[in-house]
Order: structure tokens, then C-alpha cells, then sequence
């Protein structure tokens, strides 16, 4: 009660001990836990309240937007076929745009990706958790590792933490032994395999132009096309997406990067392909 | 608990059941005897924001990160006016921080820690691209409790080339040519954007290349405009140009005491 | 060689009165029973070969892994108790994976070799922190290439470990250094490395090489490629001799 006594002394250097594990050391990935809030606090209320709609502007977390991916087969024999991924570059705090050139696509080893939709920073964390688990895997089982386990090895990671706010939207795609793959996951734990797939706040719109133009067979250049084409659509029709559009393209034994295009000059290129303002205006 | 309607023989078993369970969250999470003045009280607010604003520009061979040194309770009461928000960590790498001054102070623990045992175990000073990718993991670490700290790292990278990174609060980490956080950043990002993205000029105009010099007057440009426009900028600019080859130099320059 | 054996071999923490640790100079021992491997550094990469020495006919050769892949830029080979390899093996892997987690960033072979070496000291008779109660009792040869170059590390079961151009291990090693040391100039390629390997009357079914290459990453920076030298290659260099 008066000054220090023993229990004083040990629970310091406790503390001690515990700082210098949370701040020397890379955490233990075994026993690693999120540090949490104190009991009885709502996590999903607390975030709102303090990084939601009333935050200041850059407390706010960068959310992501219109991604698409989709399998084709090759039309022509001088066509490789394979998987389409195409994402728009928009990363926006509320309505503030903080940044117009965020690469959506990650890598999860060298013949896999994974897009971002949701929250920024909970993709770009766990799909690199997922990288780190693939690789492990690679080099225990040696042999490359399915993007079917992949995803769910993601979907089981992300449902660990459901009902913690976490906000993910991920397509995992590429080419396996059992062919080229995409496997939609997100952070309520579901996980789908599909043919053609979008997620995002432009998922709509991108959904209709797949719809419409999408056809199993298709040559090279038509398939990155409608990639193209789905992505500015949507940057076009959701103030939620925008900026440039990356496209990545799996082949059946590579993965090429293409470069961004900027979706403004698209639609532009959309535009004279029509013969008319890509919008019917009825005044004509 | 207004639903609850006793037991009824009419009602099916099941439904009752989900509905008395639905009423009982309904009441642990707010119970009926809090008043909004309480909920409001209660409402557990660990964060303060302290304001100001940080800048960064990277070129060819060099970074310069400003800040202002202003530091507010609320965006009115003016705390200190000389307050220190870029923290330089190493010979190549500069933090510099907006938002809650307590979780700045602690990142900047975490790092400096973290760049003293990297020192101990690989027997080289970490570059600003590795200490960009550790801030990231380490806000993210804190996920659920988030720092409330707008980050940005700048320095040089181990090519000998100038590098910003720009974060979120919880660690969504971009490599850019140059960025801003606080509460001025919707004001010096466009400023920028035309002076060095240059965004709003035809293709064919001639562009000014991004010299030390041009960098350093751009970036107390954008402060003053801020600081005449922004409520919780002002007094001074704290100026950290790192350049490759050569230390780090410091500089203090006047702005806008009201 | 162990004149002055006493009762200092019991314990592992126990120094004898002229300061050596038996049982620690008793692992070195069991990497001589281990079959041989070889490392050579070169400026095109840098290689590994372990023999495969199969005990019995009935044994399947393939099925033995001598070489371990660490990252794409780390091989690993060992010599002594195999089972011990396993546990540093796979804890350079881990290490190797968790410094990109953090980093971003390949780890240097140096520092995997490193942090193998600092498990490889953790032994003890208390059972309380240590991993295992005894030293391990295996050498390894850590290869590959980072930001630095082409590296070589051997690893000793005392943890000790140190940088080389070229290296054996195992039951042949002091011939095999023997005439590492004979052989061995700087401007050697991976080709004649591989050829001088090969020369201790070997075929493809009992050994088993490794190469690193140096690559770019997409960043522009030096990193290693691990290829394994497959069995039609090794018979050409053979026939080639």
C-alpha cells in the first residue's frame, strides 16, 4: 500500500518483459494474437465510431472497388486462353479519393493472384499470409499447391476473424493441375468457385458487360478486351471506382502483367469503336 | 423486450426461441435503462486528435518530408506550437506522423526498436524500402485497435533513389512519388498533383523537371496555402531533406502564427 | 583421437578440465558417418552434390532427399543424422519465409544460415527451454545467391559457421577436400564444377546436384534460382568425361 512491495516490483518487470516481446521482436507467428480492446468494448461499433463514416478524412480506411476475373478457352490454336483478371485502381477514404494508382492484383507465389476489393490494408495483409502458407507449403508437400487449397486456406484464415469488421472481397485465380481456377472468398467466410466473377461496388455493371460479351471461346486480344472494357463500364457508371485499369492475363504456363491503361482514355477508345457517345442521348 | 409476449400455446416452439434469444442481444448489447446521455458517456474514446498536417516529395536522388509544428486539442485549442511530428529514424529513413500524438509516440518506440535489434542480428542498417514494409506489418498488427496515426515514410532507398510511402491508419502501404496526411492533405494533394503529377495540363506542354530545389519551394508553397485555409496548420515548417549521399539536414522556416 | 574420454562426455553442459565439450565434439563425429556432400562456390552459381549411398537394393533411391529446397534461392545439403536435418531444415524455411512476410524481401544466406546456427546451439539437459537435449548431429552446406552473390556457408553441429569458396562433408570429405583444394580457381565455371563432382566414379542414380543461378527479380535485384540437375544432364556430363 505504502511504496513498493515485491508484487509491485514482479508486475513491472512483467510489463517490462512484455514490451520488449511487442516492440524487439517480430511477433511469433504460432501463438501471435491481435492485440484487442478492452473487454466489453464492441470491436465493430468502436471502429465505426472512430474510422467510419464520422472520422476525420485520413482516419478513415482505404476501401477498394471493381475487380473482375474470368476463364476462357483459347478460340484459335495461336491463342493461349487461360484466366482474365482486370481490376480498376481507385482507393478511396469516404469521399475522398487517397489514391488513383493502387495495384490490385497481388501475387500469391508466381502462378497465382489475388485481387482486392474490401478494405486495403485486410487484402494486402492476409494474401500475404496466404503467400507465406503457399510457399511453406511448396516446400513441404513438394508439389505447387492448388489455388482450390489456396482459397480455402484464405477462406479459414478470414473466418477466424468473422464478426471482427474485417472487409474482404477476394478473387484467388490461376492455373493448377486441374486448370485455370477462380475462387471468389470474402470475409464472411464464403468461398465459390466460378467461371466468371466480379466483386466489388462496380461489380454490377461490370456483371453486365461480362454477361453480354462474354463467351467461352475467345481469342487473346477479345478476352483482355472485355476486360478492359467491363472495368471502364463500371469506372464509368460507379463513383466508387476509377483511375487506371491493370489487367493481368494467366496463362496456361505464364502470367503477364499488361500495362495500366487509363480508363479516361478508354472510354474514349470505346467511344469512336460505337461511332457515338458510349451514353444514348435522347435528345438526338 | 417489448415483443415477449408470455407463453402461448398457439406460438411455434422454434420461433419463440429465436425471438426470445434476438431480444436477449438486443438487450445485453443496449440495455433499455441507459439514456443517450449515458450511452454518449460511456462511449470509450481513447484517441485524440492532435491535428496537423505532413507532406513528402521523392525524386531522383533525394526526399523531402515537411510538417507543420502545430499541435491542437480538437482542432481549436492550440496545444504547442512547436511540436515535432517527423521523427528521423536512421541516415535513410524519416517518419512523419498526423493524427493522435500518444500512438505516434509509440509507433515511433516500436520502429526505433525494431531498427536497433535489425542492426544487432543482420549486421546492416535497414533500408527505407524494408522499413516501409515493417511499418505496415506493425499497424496492421494492430487491426482491431488501430493507432490513429495518418504514417508516411519517406527516405532513400538502397538503389540510391528517393522513395515515399503512404499508409492508412491500419496499414495499407503505396509506394508513390509523393503524398500528404493530416488535416490539410485534401488541400496539398491537389496543389501537388497539378505541380508534379501534373494532372491538369495537355500532354504536349512542357513540364519542369522535379529538381531539389523546385521540390523544397513547391512544398513550403503548399504549406502556406494550407496554412491560410486549414485551422490546425500554422506556425512553423518543419523541413527533413534527405539526399543521397549525404546526412540529413533540418530546417525551420516561419509560417502563419494565427 | 578422444585420449583423455572421461566422465566430462556425460552431459552436454560440462566442460572437461582441457575445455572441450565432448559431446558436442562427438556430433562433429557423426557428420564423418553421414554419405558425402559437396558445395563449390563459382561465379555462374553456385552448386551442390550429395551422394545417395544406398545400403541395400531393396532400398528406392529416388526417394531419399538430400538436397532441400529453403526459398527459391536457398538449397540446403546435410551430412550426419538425417532425421535432425528435418527440424533445421525446416526451421530455415520458416525463418526464410517469415523475413518476406515482414520485409518484403528475400532473407541473405548468411541469415538463414545464421538463425539455423542459433537453434542448433539451443541444446541443454533442462527441459524447459531447449528444443532438444542434445546437439544436433549434422553439418550442413547452406548455398545460394542474394543481393551479395553467389554464398557458401557451412554449418557445423556446434554451430559455428562459416563462409567458404568450396566444401565437403561427410564419410569422403577429406579426400573429396583434398582435391577441392588442388582443383579450385577463382574463374571456375558451374560446367567444370559439375565435372569435378561427377569425377568420384558416380552415376546419375546415386547422386544428387543442386545449382543456384543467379536471376533478376522484378525489381531489378540479384537473386538465386534453384534447379535441380536432372538424370539425363548428369549421364551427359558422365559420358562427357
Amino acid at each position: 500500500m505504502w511504496g513498493e512491495t515485491f508484487d509491485d516490483f514482479e508486475s513491472e518487470e512483467r510489463e517490462l518483459a512484455v514490451a520488449k516481446q511487442n516492440f524487439m521482436h517480430e511477433p511469433a507467428n504460432m501463438n501471435f494474437t491481435f492485440p484487442s480492446l478492452p473487454l466489453g468494448i464492441q470491436p465493430v461499433e468502436f471502429m465505426n465510431s472512430h474510422f467510419g463514416a464520422t472520422a476525420a478524412k485520413n482516419m478513415k480506411f482505404r476501401k477498394g472497388t471493381t475487380t473482375l476475373a474470368f476463364v476462357y478457352e483459347p478460340a484459335t490454336p495461336a491463342d493461349k486462353g487461360g484466366i482474365i483478371v482486370a481490376v480498376d485502381s481507385r482507393a478511396s477514404s469516404g469521399e475522398y479519393i487517397s489514391s488513383k494508382s493502387v495495384m490490385k492484383i497481388l501475387d500469391i507465389g508466381d502462378r497465382m493472384v489475388a485481387t482486392m476489393a474490401g478494405g486495403a490494408a485486410d487484402c494486402q495483409y492476409w494474401t500475404r499470409i496466404v503467400a507465406k502458407y503457399c510457399t511453406l507449403y511448396e516446400l513441404r508437400e513438394k508439389t505447387p499447391i492448388t489455388v482450390s487449397a489456396a482459397s480455402k486456406y484464405f477462406a479459414n484464415a478470414l473466418f477466424g476473424y468473422r464478426g471482427k469488421g474485417l472487409s474482404v472481397g477476394s478473387m484467388v485465380a490461376g492455373y493448377d493441375k486441374k486448370g485455370p481456377q477462380i475462387f471468389k472468398v470474402d470475409s464472411d467466410g464464403d468461398r465459390c468457385s466460378l467461371k466468371v466473377c466480379s466483386v466489388g461496388s462496380g461489380s454490377l455493371n461490370a456483371y453486365g458487360i461480362l454477361d453480354n460479351h462474354y463467351k467461352p471461346k475467345m481469342t487473346d486480344e477479345e478476352a483482355r478486351k472485355l476486360g478492359l472494357r467491363a472495368i471502364m463500364h463500371a469506372t464509368f457508371r460507379d463513383s466508387g471506382s476509377g483511375g487506371v485499369c491493370n489487367l493481368c492475363h494467366i496463362t496456361p504456363t505464364e502470367k503477364i502483367r499488361l500495362p495500366p491503361m487509363d480508363v479516361s482514355k478508354l472510354w474514349y477508345e470505346f467511344a469512336d469503336e460505337l461511332g457515338r457517345d458510349i451514353v444514348y442521348d435522347p435528345r438526338e | 423486450m417489448s415483443n415477449f409476449t408470455g407463453i402461448t400455446a398457439t406460438m411455434n416452439p422454434l420461433a419463440e426461441m429465436a425471438q426470445f434469444k434476438q431480444n436477449m442481444r438486443e438487450v445485453a448489447a443496449s440495455p433499455e435503462w441507459r439514456t443517450s446521455k449515458l450511452i454518449e458517456r460511456q462511449r470509450w474514446n481513447p484517441y485524440s486528435m492532435e491535428g496537423g498536417s505532413t507532406a513528402a516529395i521523392s525524386g531522383d536522388n533525394f526526399a523531402i518530408v515537411a510538417s507543420d509544428t502545430r499541435m491542437t486539442q480538437n482542432d481549436i485549442n492550440i496545444l504547442t506550437r512547436d511540436a515535432e511530428k517527423i521523427h528521423v529514424l536512421n541516415d535513410s529513413i524519416i517518419l512523419s506522423t498526423s493524427g493522435f500524438y500518444g500512438d505516434v509516440i509509440q509507433l515511433r518506440k516500436v520502429l526505433q526498436s525494431r531498427l536497433h535489434k535489425y542492426r544487432f542480428d543482420y549486421r546492416a542498417d535497414m533500408s527505407a524500402d524494408l522499413c516501409a514494409e515493417l511499418l505496415s506489418r506493425n499497424l496492421y498488427y494492430r487491426r482491431f485497435f488501430p493507432y490513429y496515426t495518418g504514417a508516411m515514410l519517406a527516405g532513400i532507398d538502397e538503389n540510391g533513389k528517393g522513395a515515399v510511402f503512404s499508409y492508412d491508419p491500419i496499414g495499407c502501404i503505396e509506394r508513390l512519388g509523393y503524398s500528404a496526411s493530416g488535416a490539410a492533405e485534401p488541400m496539398i494533394i491537389p496543389f501537388l498533383d497539378c505541380q508534379i503529377g501534373h494532372v491538369t495540363v495537355a500532354e504536349d506542354y512542357e513540364k519542369p523537371p522535379l529538381t531539389i530545389e523546385r521540390a523544397i519551394s513547391l512544398m513550403k508553397d503548399a504549406f502556406r496555402g494550407a496554412a491560410e485555409r486549414e485551422i490546425s496548420t500554422g506556425d512553423k515548417i518543419h523541413l527533413v531533406i534527405a539526399e543521397a549521399g549525404k546526412p540529413i539536414v533540418q530546417k525551420f522556416l516561419p509560417l502563419r502564427e494565427d | 583421437m578422444f585420449l583423455t574420454r572421461s566422465e566430462y562426455d556425460r552431459g552436454v553442459n560440462t566442460f572437461s578440465p582441457e575445455g572441450r565439450l565432448f559431446q558436442v565434439e562427438y556430433a562433429i563425429e557423426a557428420v564423418k558417418l553421414g554419405s558425402t556432400s559437396i558445395g563449390i562456390r563459382t561465379k555462374e552459381g553456385v552448386l551442390l552434390a550429395a551422394e545417395k549411398r544406398s545400403t541395400s537394393k531393396l532400398m528406392v533411391n529416388d526417394a531419399i532427399e538430400k538436397i532441400s529446397k529453403v526459398d527459391q534461392h536457398v538449397a540446403v545439403t546435410f551430412a550426419g543424422l538425417i532425421a535432425d536435418s528435418r527440424t533445421l531444415v525446416e526451421r530455415a524455411q520458416i525463418e526464410a519465409q517469415n523475413f518476406w512476410f515482414t520485409y518484403n524481401r528475400k532473407i541473405r544466406v548468411e541469415d538463414v544460415t545464421q538463425s539455423v546456427a542459433n537453434l542448433a546451439l539451443q541444446f541443454g539437459d533442462d527441459d524447459v527451454k531447449a528444443s532438444m537435449s542434445r546437439p544436433f548431429g549434422v553439418a550442413m552446406l547452406f548455398a545460394g545467391v542474394d543481393q551479395e552473390g553467389a554464398k557458401l556457408f557451412h554449418l557445423d553441429p556446434s554451430g559455428t559457421f562459416i563462409d567458404c569458396k568450396a566444401k565437403s562433408i561427410g564419410a569422403a570429405s577429406d579426400g573429396a577436400e583434398q582435391n577441392l583444394k588442388e582443383q579450385y580457381h577463382d574463374a571456375l565455371t558451374l560446367k567444370e564444377a559439375l565435372k569435378q563432382v561427377m569425377e568420384e566414379k558416380l552415376n546419375a542414380a546415386n547422386v544428387e546436384v543442386v545449382v543456384i543461378k543467379p536471376t533478376t527479380d522484378e525489381k531489378g535485384r540479384q537473386i538465386g534460382q534453384f534447379e535441380r540437375v536432372s538424370d539425363a544432364e548428369l549421364d551427359q556430363v558422365i559420358a562427357a568425361l
